[in-house]
């Protein structure tokens, strides 16, 4: 069953991407994409069901592996795609009747769709981190190609910084998994299975520490580039912003989540072998720097999608200090951040697309009377900053909180003072921009907008699974955090 | 083929691709950066060769064979047509100085060369100087990278990097599984593929290849 489940994941969009690019398919393209994604989202399900039910997945013989960590990852990944797609077809008609696409973007824009899909999908399904390295670099190079769509002078500008930035993370990363394989070489021996997961979380006590502490910093400041840690976010907001808007819920609600997967796993393996304060003192510095890096470019910013990608970039810092604190309750924090950021930001992509649209500006000044225009997006968007204000009831009001109290119950009091600081800072910077987008009168020749049900689903859905996993979390979405917990912990 | 005869060479060829690195560093010429790259891969596929047979290990000799044909032929072939097809300049447009330049590049090779050597790795073969010289050789990629303003010399920048990360992995490191070199080999030319897409489109759209002008987007 899981072997169906990976091939309905990964090679059914990718041979539809083939076929939707040499076929120039355009009209049947748009549901085709939907479909597909909606297949995608039941086959993560049945493996999220199946792995909690019967623990950690094995296929193909030993390349595939699912552990709770990933179906976590997997099943986001799939509930986001699913509203991308759906918000697809309303966004590409709109750009292509105001001439903003050409028509022969059509095809190309959704073959790289379900193509980025299918590489993200096969990030938390493989076993050999080498083979994980290599999915993750496929999703730069598709995605770079979606950024770029639009054939302006800035969306070229923004797709350069991120391929050239993200080639060079993801070389440096490369280094650091050859120096896992070095570090496994005299227990494991030369063997293809030398790079796979299981092997090398069964004999991690025994990699060799000084090779796993270079192995961790490569591995950290490579796939932290595609994490977007500063100081080597600066490609984030430029790509993010650049990219049609669904593409921008894609990048920034879950590609991100794939880069953080790889650090996570890297993490576990350096704390086994070398103990925890290292791992430690470089995530959460990382993390620290990273959100006061975003604080100033959060207030001051006027371009909405532009405020997203910064905002990005401070979740994704709140996410890996968690993860530095350590410990049950910050670790659980941290994917339970992870899972929230994720549904938020696709809602917020996507509702900050139809405002563009209907506002014809990225400007947060120009949208006026943002809730009589578009009634459904505009409240979607002033819903989604306060949940990632850490407004309760909303999920990030919890991990927020268990990563502060995870800090002063961890004795590092000075990381929770400066975490609370900093993302109180920023929370203050998201609200002062919702009041100026939700509370001006709308100009008075201002028409009401109405979006297909499509958008409209695409846009409330993730608001709906937000609210339900904050106030009323099922035992199955609380029991599979707690066992990707499990993972995290190390093993000394 | 004997152990230590190979593990000489290995040495020799890192240390010759290094000198590579440095004339990259210092040459304006687009033309000859791109003639310095492909005999730095040359030099890469030979000392894989020599680490594949020494340790018997027909994967590297595979790959070795793959750098070959992708780094030594398909990568330069690519940019070199581009660089006839444009009527671009030729000048890779340094910020810096040719002779601040390459100090920087050789200090920051002893300043590796030191710190790395202070803790000796064993690798595979037995090379030392491995692991400290294609580390520099990453190093002076990213300095080209960051110092040259022309898009193409920023890719060739980026090529350099990949070469020391596989001088490192194919000796030291034992090499990688085949399958995650193929996929390594098939991203890296498609990465180079869409750098040649985006020159173009550059060149379209701004009439030059000068990063310069991508600046538009700030804060």
């Amino acid at each position: 069953m899981i072997a169906a489940a990976v091939l309905c994941l990964v090679l059914l969009p990718l041979a539809a991407a083939l076929v939707i690019w040499t076929l120039r398919l355009r009209g049947p393209a748009g549901p085709l994409s939907i479909a597909l994604s909606g297949v995608m989202l039941a086959a993560a399900l049945a493996t999220f069901v199946r792995v909690q039910d019967r623990g950690p997945q094995t296929a193909f013989g030993d390349w595939i592996y699912i552990d709770s960590l990933g179906v976590i990852v997997l099943t986001l990944i799939t509930v986001v795609g699913l509203c991308a797609a759906l918000n697809s077809q309303s966004y590409i008609a709109h750009d292509l009747a105001h001439g903003d696409l050409r028509a022969e973007d059509e095809p190309r824009y959704y073959a790289l769709f379900l193509a980025f899909m299918a590489t993200m999908a096969a990030v938390p399904v493989v076993n050999n981190l080498g083979v994980m390295w290599v999915a993750i670099e496929a999703t730069t190079v598709v995605s770079v190609l979606l950024v770029s769509i639009y054939r302006t002078g800035h969306s070229l500008e923004a797709a350069w910084k991120y391929l050239v930035l993200g080639s060079v993370g993801i070389a440096l990363a490369l280094f650091g998994t050859m120096m896992t394989y070095y570090a496994a070489f005299p227990t494991i021996g030369e063997s293809a299975s030398a790079l796979n997961w299981t092997e090398l979380r069964a004999t991690s006590v025994q990699l060799d520490p000084e090779v796993m502490r270079l192995a961790f910093i490569f591995v950290l400041i490579g796939y932290g580039t595609k994490v977007g840690l500063a100081p080597m976010h600066t490609w984030l907001p430029d790509a993010h912003s650049q990219a049609p808007s669904p593409v921008s819920g894609l990048l920034s609600g879950v590609l991100l989540n794939c880069a953080v997967y790889a650090v996570l796993r890297f993490r576990v393996l350096t704390i086994d072998a070398t103990g925890a304060e290292y791992t430690e003192r470089l995530l959460i510095g990382f993390g620290l720097f990273s959100i006061a890096i975003a604080v100033p470019f959060l207030a001051v910013q006027h371009d909405i999608k532009r405020m997203l990608g910064y905002s990005s970039v401070e979740h994704m810092g709140i996410i890996v200090l968690a993860v530095g604190v350590g410990g049950h309750l910050a670790l659980y924090a941290a994917l339970l951040h992870l899972i929230a950021h994720s549904l938020t930001k696709s809602t917020l992509f996507l509702a900050a697309g139809s405002a563009v649209q209907a506002f014809n500006s990225r400007s947060m000044h120009r949208m006026r009377g943002l809730l009589r225009v578009i009634p459904i997006p505009g409240a979607a968007l002033v819903l989604g900053v306060l949940a990632l204000a850490g407004m309760p009831p909303f999920a990030m009001f919890t991990s927020e909180y268990g990563l502060i109290y995870g800090a002063f119950a961890n004795d590092r009091a000075w990381v929770g003072v400066a975490g609370v600081l900093l993302i109180a800072l920023a929370a203050g910077a998201m609200l002062y921009h919702v009041v100026t987008i939700a509370y001006r009168e709308p100009r008075s020749n201002a028409v009401v907008r109405k979006g297909s049900l499509a958008a409209a689903a695409s846009i409330v859905i993730p608001v709906i699974v937000l609210l339900w996993v904050s106030i009323a979390p099922p035992d199955r979405f609380e029991r599979t955090i707690d066992d990707a917990v499990a993972i995290l912990e190390a093993q000394r | 083929m004997s152990y230590e005869f190979a593990s000489d060479a290995i040495d020799v060829l890192s240390i010759a691709m290094l000198i590579a690195a440095l004339g990259i560093v210092w040459t304006r010429s687009l033309g000859w950066a791109l003639v310095l790259f492909g005999t730095q891969s040359l030099m890469l596929a030979g000392a894989a060769l020599y680490a594949g047979l020494a340790t018997d290990s027909p994967h590297i000799v595979a790959a070795a064979g793959l750098t070959a044909m992708v780094k030594v032929i398909a990568a330069p072939a690519l940019l070199w047509l581009l660089l006839q097809r444009l009527p671009t300049s030729h000048d890779a447009q340094p910020s810096l100085g040719q002779r601040t330049g390459l100090v920087l590049a050789v200090l920051m090779a002893l300043v590796f060369a030191r710190t790395l050597d202070a803790q000796p790795f064993h690798t595979a073969i037995g090379a030392e100087h491995v692991l400290p010289t294609s580390v520099t050789v990453m190093l002076i990629g990213i300095q080209v990278m960051v110092t040259h303003r022309q898009a193409l010399s920023q890719v060739i920048g980026f090529l350099v990097l990949e070469n020391g990360m596989a001088l490192a992995a194919l000796t030291a490191a034992y090499g990688m599984p085949l399958i995650v070199e193929f996929g390594i080999f098939l991203d890296l030319l498609l990465a180079v593929f869409v750098a040649f897409v985006y020159t173009q489109r550059m060149h379209v759209i701004f009439g030059s290849l000068d990063t310069e002008r991508l600046r538009s987007l700030r804060g």
